[in-house]
Order: structure tokens, then sequence, then C-alpha cells
């Protein structure tokens, strides 16, 4: 009978039911989760602060724009007032404050004509801008801006808006130097008659000025509201994708810490029923024990050949509880990969010999012949000698088990090219077709066994397989239900390739 | 209770581990009681229904038919309704099956890990005089 029953809580979630990738992510380990889950927090939060850096130097840049484009307005209409006023008073100092006041359209032409070059020199830029009035620490801004923010429709409509500006800045710059050269070479501007014939011929000029003037309103607005604009468009994105980030990886990092939680607690469940079941287990080992033991100090006078039995079922019993412990150390430590620690060389035929020595008492009791076929050529193997001693003992362990009274096991050792092939046979009640595939799983009891009510934990084969695999070996077997299995067990000759 | 009066008694011990039953009628048999044994509750259920023990020691887990189906079945019988039934068992905390021994009538649980056998002996022979006394 299956004593080993794991207890299932009410509600349990398929696995099953959902697509490959939430399958694989719920099969990490825990602390591969724990990790994933602490990188997507770490990277969200990088990404979160990365971008806030990014919508704060772009406003800080299109508002470093806004604040040169009021620049540039003033020192625009400042040229222009200068230059109507030179028209008429022919006075240097006031050419002198018109060409001052280019300076800074100027300037900022100068800065954008030599951005647009393939390799900009950034020197220039720097001495171009600030010659526009802007703010030595808003420049970085400027140029990072005009740099990487083309691609936005506002940008580029903003500098568009400036090119034309500039055109006509270029204009009014001609325009100024004409006008300086008429009155320059005219000769003597106090005579009347002088004054009259420049005059007529800068009026054109200045009408043109007048001109352009209004022009450039347009243009500044349009430079100005398009930035504005944009800049709250820009906002509003970044805000957006902030937004998304934090909520993706949020929730990216919950269902990780749910399956983490899952994973726990059904660890610390199978923690409990693991303990319950091996006190369970050991209790009956340990009653017989117990009662025997008090038998035997309790009663002086008993025969001998029963003191002798009574000593060897505490023998047997002792043995069933030590190697219970074993079992349950070696599901463990198969869990955690490390069933093998040490190679060393041994004798394969010995370490057989010796394991079935060590069932002696049951093979005795259940009136079973053991035959033993080895390879008489066979030599020493390097292997771990207690994993090695663990495998053929759950395996014959089994074996002795599931054959009735009066059948025979076979025990062979040979030679397989550069593996050592053991096989352990019987003539006990076999496994089922259809249940051959299950029957390296842990707590695995075939129905029939329950049946029969065989004691056994069920992680035999399942610790095997483990210690095999680790081993670099090979594990399989043929059966047949009613007439008999043959376990085989294949590793390497020279230890781990 | 002496060793005499204890001979006209019959003891049933249904235990399926093989060490255990032994020792457990190897000591009641020495004190002189008549012990019948099985290993699984039919065989004890027709063991039980035929010689009417004055005792039954049972044992929960076991192959076939296990303590509680044989329990179940035990009552069903005319005898069997009124027989006296002492569990050994190394189950323990199984709520649900106390309840149902409770159900059938048996009152009694030793953890068999927790009583040595004098205690066993002890607690049999006090059950027998009670009956005696009935």
């Amino acid at each position: 009978m299956n004593i080993f029953k794991p207890s299932f809580p009410q509600f349990r979630i398929k696995k099953e039911k959902f697509p490959y990738f939430i399958q694989w992510l719920w099969n990490l380990s825990v602390p591969t989760k724990l990790h994933i889950a602490t990188a997507l927090i770490v990277v969200s939060s990088l990404l979160g602060v990365g971008l806030l850096w990014l919508g704060m130097a772009s406003l800080s840049g299109l508002r470093a724009y806004v604040a040169g484009e009021a620049m540039w307005s003033k020192a625009e209409k400042s040229a222009v007032n200068h230059l109507s006023r030179y028209a008429f008073s022919f006075n240097e100092n006031d050419y002198a404050l018109f060409q001052e006041a280019m300076k800074v359209p100027l300037g900022d032409r100068k800065a954008r004509l030599e951005l647009q070059k393939e390799d900009p020199d950034l020197e220039i830029v720097r001495q171009g801008f600030l010659e526009g009035g802007n703010h030595p620490n808003d420049i970085d801004n400027i140029i990072f801006v005009f740099r990487n923010y083309r691609w936005m429709s506002f940008v580029e409509d903003a500098i568009d808006a400036w090119e034309e500006g500039d055109k006509r800045i270029e204009r009014i710059q001609a325009l100024g130097e004409q006008m300086h050269k008429i009155i320059t070479q005219s000769g003597n501007t106090n005579n009347l008659q002088v004054r009259l014939a420049v005059t007529q011929r800068i009026v054109p000029l200045v009408e043109e000025v007048h001109l352009l003037d209004d022009q450039f309103t347009i243009l500044e607005e349009r430079f100005a509201s398009t930035l504005t604009n944009g800049g709250r468009g820009l906002t509003r994105l970044l805000f957006q994708v902030l937004i998304g980030i934090f909520v993706f990886f949020s929730i990216a990092a919950v269902i990780l810490i749910l399956f983490i939680n899952q994973t726990v607690s059904s660890v610390d469940r199978v923690k409990g029923e693991m303990i319950s079941f091996a006190s369970h287990q050991l209790r009956t080992p340990l009653t017989i024990t117990n009662w025997y033991a008090e038998k035997l100090y309790r009663e002086a006078d008993l025969p001998l050949e029963k003191r002798s039995r009574y000593l060897r079922a505490i023998y047997y019993a002792n043995k069933r509880m030590i190697h219970l412990v074993e079992a349950l150390l070696n599901s463990s430590r198969s869990e955690r990969g490390i069933l093998v620690q040490s190679l060393s060389r041994i004798d394969p035929i010995k370490a057989m010999n010796n394991v079935v020595e060590d069932l002696d008492f049951h093979v005795t009791h259940k009136k079973l012949t053991v035959i033993k076929k080895y390879d008489s050529q066979m030599t020493t193997m390097m292997s771990d000698p207690e994993a090695l001693k663990m495998v053929l003992h759950n395996i014959l362990s089994n074996a002795v088990r599931y054959t009735p009274a009066g059948g025979t096991i076979t025990v062979g050792v040979r030679q397989d090219g550069s593996h050592v092939l053991f096989h352990i046979s019987d003539t006990g009640v076999g496994i089922s077709k259809d249940e051959h595939d299950k029957v390296f799983n842990k707590r695995y009891r075939a129905a029939k066994v329950k049946e029969l009510g065989k004691k056994g934990s069920g992680l035999g084969l399942y610790i095997a397989r483990s210690a095999v695999q680790q081993l670099g070996g090979n594990i399989w077997f043929e059966s047949e239900e009613n007439k008999g299995t043959t376990f085989y067990v294949t590793l390497p000759q020279n230890g781990l390739i | 209770m002496t060793k005499a009066s204890q001979q006209n008694k019959t003891l049933l011990v249904i235990e399926d581990e093989e060490l255990l039953l032994n020792i457990l009628v190897d000591e009641f048999a020495s004190e002189g009681f008549r012990v019948l044994h099985a290993s699984d509750g039919q065989e004890g259920l027709d063991l039980a229904l035929r010689e009417h023990p004055d005792l039954i020691l049972l044992d929960i887990l076991m192959p076939h038919m296990d303590g509680m189906g044989f329990l179940q079945k035990l009552r069903a019988d005319e005898w069997g309704n009124g027989a006296a039934v002492l569990i050994l068992t190394n189950i323990e905390g199984d709520v649900k099956k106390t309840i149902e021994a409770m159900e059938n009538g048996v009152f009694e649980y030793l953890v068999k890990s927790r009583w040595s056998l004098e205690e066993i002996k002890e607690r049999v022979r006090e059950k027998l005089k009670g009956q005696d006394s009935k």
C-alpha cells in the first residue's frame, strides 16, 4: 500500500494550460527567478531615470531655443531700428550700433551653418551661439537638440523658420553695408544737395528693410510657437513611454514574484511532507528495534535460538533505517546535483557482491536463489564507490522485494567496450507496459506493488538514475508482467568522461 | 490478572509487518494467552468471525483490506458489533481515521513506536479485566 501520498491543495493550477514561455519561466529555479525579477526592477528603474533625464534635457534644450529666439528677435528689431536711424542721421555711431545688434543673429547663423556640416567643429558652433547671446550653460542642450531631434517634425519646422530668417538677415546685412557705402562715399553730408541725393538712393533700401522687418515678425512667431507646442507634445510622449515601461516591468516583476511565492510554498509543503514521510517510514523499524530490544533485555532466560533471531531482527531493522536516511539524503543531494562526490579505483565484482550480501537476510527469508554471472576477465574501474553501491542496492532491493518466495535473481558484471555493464534480473511481478515510462519518477510505486502492500519509499530508482547520470552512465530495463524484470546499468570504466 | 486466568482468553493480532507480528504473538503467547494472528484484513476478518476472540489488536495500514475496512465489516456482524478492538498503529494525526475508528466503536489508539511491549500487555490485561467485570 502506498504509504506516502503527497497532499494536493484544493485549487491546483494546471501548468500545461499555459503557453510554453510561461511554463519555461515557471520551471526556472528560485534563485534564477529572483535574479530576473531584480534585473527587471533595476532595468526599469534605469530606463525610467534615463527617460526622465532625456525628457529634462530635451525640454531644457527647447526652452533654450525659445530664449535664444527672444534674444534674436530683440536684436533683429534693434538692428532694424538703428539702421533706420542711420539712414537719416548718417551718424557712424548708429551704424556701429546696427552692426553690434546684428552680431546676435549672425552669430546664431554661424553656429547653424557649422552644425549643418558633416563633421562640425563644435568650438566654432559654441562661439557662434555665444555671440548669439545664449547662456553658456544652455549651449550644449541647444547643440544636442539640433543634432538629435531633427527627425521630429516640429523641430524641423522651427529650423526651417530660422533658415528663412537668416536669409533675410543676410539681406539686411547687405542692405546695411550698401547704405554704409553710399553714405561714407558721398562726401560732405552737411551739404543739403548731397544729403538729398543720398537720401534718394537710400529710401528704397530702407523700405526694403521695413518689409523684411514685417516678415521677421511672422517668422519669429512661427519659430517660437512651433517649439512650444512641440515641447508639450514631446513631454506627453515621454510621459506615456515612461508609464508604459513602468507598468510593463512592474507586471513582469510581480508575475515572477508570484511564481517565486508559489515555488517557495510548494517547497515548504514538500519539505513538510518529506519530514512527515521520513518519520513515518522510520516508525516501523524503530518499533521493531524497540520491542525486540525490550524483550531481549527484560528476559534473561530467553532461549539462545530466540535471542539470536531477535538480534538479527534488530540488526536488519537498523539497516533499514540507515537505508531510509541515505535515501532521503540522496534524494536531496540528487536535487542539488551532488550525488557523486569522488572517484576512486574499485572492483565492480566486489561491489556487486557486497550489495548482494547486504540483502542476504531477505534473500534467505524468502528462499530466493541468487545466480552470479561475472566476467572472469573483469578488471577494476574508476567510480564513486558510495554512489555505485547505492545504485546497485536500490535495484537489487527492488528485485528481492518484488520477487515472490522461491524465485531467482541473477546478477552480472561484464566488460562492454569502454564501459562496465551491470545487470540484475529477477523472476518477479514485472512492470506493466503502461507504467514503463513512469518507472524512474520520484515516488513511483507500481500499481500492483501498492496492492501487495510492500514497503518502500518510491525514491530508489529516481535516485539511482540521477546518480548514474551524474556518473556519466546509462540505466534502462526490460520487463514483462508476471515474468520478471532485468535492469541494466553501464558506467564508463575510466570514470566521468 | 493471573497467568492462569489468561489461559482462557483468546487474542487476535492483525499486523502485516511480519517482524512485529511475530514478537507480539511471542509476547502474548508466553503470557499464556491463546494467540491467533493474521497479516491482512481479510484473513483477520475470517478468523475473528470464526473464533470470536476476546480482544482484537488491529493495525491500520495493511494490504488488500486495511484496518478501517476490517472494522467496518466487523461491525456489520452481530457478534462483531460488540467485539473489543484495540488499534495498534504507527500512523497518527490522521483525524479522519480517528473519527472513523470512533464511529466504529474503537476508542483506543496506541502508537506502536511509543508503547513498549510491557505497556501494551498491561493495557490488554486491563481491557480484558474490564470485560470480565461487565
